[in-house]
């Protein structure tokens, strides 16, 4: 098994620490780069999932042999 | 007890995208992503098995083949196109969600009209 649950954490640990980051730049008046810091946040997810997500579709279509 | 650990690895990634869906719902949509896939790739192996024999099974019957791969194709399809579906129906996109089913529902028929074809071959070639 390639893949592990562990993945699961590392995403909801992102999700977490980028509130904590938002909310931290948004009351010390940092509005613009409190946005930056969501989309970096939402990036690094992203890329962590689309290659899951690849993962997945490759072994569904090499199971019912869709090609 | 390879169910315990799938029911459990859903109940903690639900209990982590809910907590995450209230500052950042975009982030919640992944994690339910990829627990959804680390899920479905915990039990592809057995399911390869079950398809690979149902291959065989149906490798003994010449006229059945065909028609069994095909079908599978479809499952393939269908499952595919559910995944994103049901994620995207979850995120409040149901609009995206049905163009996604919908499409997939032209390529599966495009896949079976083969099938459909040599049916009504059969069919005609009785009468």
């Amino acid at each position: 098994m390639s893949v592990s649950i562990d993945l699961v954490f590392k995403i909801a640990a992102i999700g977490i620490l980028v509130a904590v980051l938002y909310q931290l730049l948004v009351r010390s008046g940092r509005e613009d780069i409190a946005t930056m810091v969501s989309i970096a946040g939402l990036i690094i997810v992203l890329i962590m999932v689309v290659d899951l997500v690849s993962e997945l579709f490759t072994t569904v279509k090499s199971i019912f042999g869709l090609y | 007890m390879e169910v315990a650990k799938i029911a459990a690895i859903g109940l903690i990634a639900g209990i982590l995208a809910v907590t995450v869906k209230k500052t950042n719902p975009e982030i919640a949509m992944q994690v339910s992503i990829g627990a959804g896939v680390i899920i479905f790739i915990m039990v592809a192996g057995e399911l390869a098995d079950a398809v690979e024999f149902i291959r065989s099974f149906a490798e003994e019957y010449q006229s059945f083949s065909e028609g069994v791969g095909t079908v599978l194709k479809v499952v393939g399809i269908a499952y595919i196109a559910e995944f994103a579906v049901q994620i995207l129906k979850d995120a409040g996109e149901s609009a995206l969600s049905s163009k996604v089913e919908i499409a997939a529902k032209v390529i599966i028929m495009l896949l079976t009209l083969p099938l459909l074809h040599s049916f009504a071959e059969m069919v005609f070639g009785l009468l």
